[in-house]
């Protein structure tokens, strides 16, 4: 018997809250993006118009953009564990007690006021604020992975809902269901979600020795804009460089989640080939999200990374602008779109989240990046808003599309100019290393 | 103009682009079109994997905890 054979090391618990905190996203995404596998049944029984029953989501909608930077102070403030976990047993048992709806004003009360405000307590700001604590080296990867959740918990429990519709013949037995699935990542929570290493003895990484001592890494400088209050980041260049930015983000990607369908119609594509086409941009977000994270942690500069990508989805827009123009090229031309744009569709997120905890540290990252988000979701309902009514004035989304797209130029200056070397923490070198280097130059 | 709800109702589509109602019937079209299987069958599937989920995560905690390598959360 060997005593001194090399033992593997213990997968570090980090992973295990980046996989409850998929898991939790996954569910509740999934709970709430079920909502169009019930507008049928639901506007079937009770009469309602598509106008009416989409008021619930509507007012979700809204409201979640809206509180978000509120919910992101109380998960600075408390920790995360227990909003979270509280906001998981809240969402399960609401979207349950949606199976007892019987008037409309009861639906959008549950689903789009009391049900919304749970989900913002678990959203991916939250998330990533949680994880940025348990990782630095990999904060890109791990946000990454977690945002993957958007997409999986569609693709899952989305088909779930509808299947367990066609099975029992109740769309009140569906909630039910998918309420029950956001309550299982109740169990994975509480045994996974943790606020920080600390907590447990151990260290961000999972480095066995803390920063700043004999074998560990060196300590972690703060950048100069490290931010113990919310306010401090506001009166700072890289908050609005990214919030702008985040802005373009919003308005460039729910544009397309608005209008294109319709548009991929309008160029000669089926409804189902349209909507394939954008089934393959979503299912792209994924290699994306994660892949855009893993770079900027490998090689760093993530203010460049977050460039490329609204260079990218820059290109994709000019691509499906001009290629009409090219006979024989309509068709090809969108799914030259969809698999370059669906690269840059959420890889954002990672890359703004890991920039913002890097520039202003930890202690009020859920509420800045709540405010952030919502700068992305209203500039998500002006850029609908405008290509709504321009297509009606225009008969076209070519305008809207192109106006819209354009601002991708402005986005990428935004994010280029950051000072990302001078602000963020990843490049704060020690005092002593400073002079050395300084007296090296002399 | 579109009618506002409608606009409100795709705002964060981009949260939830899986709510699109005619991607969903699309997709349930194809899947019964390339799988052919009882709903029911779909369900019991579809909620294996959803449980295995946390399942696997918890039997893999378990599992690295009684090699030692964790402390109890």
């Amino acid at each position: 018997m060997s005593v001194n054979a090399p033992t593997r090391r213990p997968v570090f618990f980090g992973w295990y809250v980046v996989a409850a905190s998929v898991f939790i996203g996954f569910a509740a995404v999934g709970a709430r993006n079920g909502f169009g596998a019930f507008v049928n049944p639901m506007s079937d029984e009770f009469g309602w118009s598509r106008t009416t029953i989409s008021w619930a989501f509507a007012v979700g909608i809204l409201l979640n953009g809206v509180i978000q930077p509120f919910m992101g102070q109380v998960f600075d403030r408390t920790g995360g564990r227990k909003l979270v976990l509280l906001s998981v047993f809240v969402l399960g048992i609401l979207t349950m007690a949606i199976s007892f709806t019987n008037h409309i004003l009861f639906f959008i009360f549950v689903f789009g006021v009391l049900a919304s405000l749970a989900q913002s307590g678990l959203s991916l700001t939250n998330t990533s604020a949680l994880l940025s604590r348990w990782f630095q080296r990999l904060r890109g990867t791990v946000i990454g992975i977690n945002s993957t959740a958007l997409s999986l918990g569609g693709l899952v429990l989305v088909p779930l809902a509808v299947y367990l519709m066609a099975a029992t013949g109740s769309w009140r037995i569906a909630w039910i269901g998918l309420g029950a699935v956001v309550l299982l990542s109740l169990p994975v929570g509480l045994m996974f979600i943790r606020e920080n290493p600390r907590q447990m003895g151990l260290n961000p990484d999972g480095d066995e020795e803390p920063q700043g001592q004999a074998g560990g890494r060196p300590a972690r400088i703060p950048g100069p804009l490290e931010a113990t209050n919310w306010r401090e980041s506001l009166r700072s260049w890289p908050f609005w460089q990214m919030s702008g930015a985040y802005f373009v983000c919003g308005a460039t990607t729910f544009i397309l989640s608005a209008h294109f369908i319709p548009y991929a119609q309008d160029r000669g594509a089926s409804p189902g080939m349209a909507a394939l086409i954008f089934a393959v941009m979503n299912g792209l977000n994924i290699v994306g999200a994660t892949s855009a994270g893993y770079l900027s942690d490998k090689i760093g500069g993530t203010k460049n990374w977050l460039t490329a990508v609204y260079v990218m989805r820059g290109l994709a827009y000019l691509i499906m602008l001009t290629t009409p123009l090219i006979p024989g090229m309509s068709i090809a031309g969108l799914w030259i779109f969809a698999c370059i744009a669906g690269f840059s569709w959420i890889a954002t997120l990672p890359l703004t989240s890991s920039l913002t905890a890097e520039v202003y540290g930890l202690r009020a990252m859920g509420t800045i990046s709540g405010i952030t988000f919502m700068f992305h979701q209203i500039g998500g309902f002006c850029s609908v808003m405008l290509a709504g009514w321009l297509y009606d004035v225009t008969g076209s989304y070519t305008i809207p599309f192109s106006i819209i797209g354009s601002l991708l130029g402005l986005a990428a200056i935004s994010a280029f100019s950051i000072r990302e070397k001078r602000y963020s923490a990843r490049y704060q070198v020690p005092p002593a290393a400073s002079a050395a280097a300084s007296a090296g130059d002399d | 103009m579109p009618d506002l709800a409608q606009m409100f109702r795709m705002v964060l589509l981009h949260q939830g682009d899986a709510a699109d109602a005619e991607l969903i019937h699309w997709l349930k079209d194809q899947m019964d079109e390339i799988l052919g299987l009882d709903p029911w069958v779909m369900v019991a599937a579809t909620s294996a994997i959803v449980v295995a989920i946390p399942v696997a995560i918890g039997l893999f905690y378990y599992y690295q905890q009684r090699r030692g390598g964790i402390a109890p959360p």
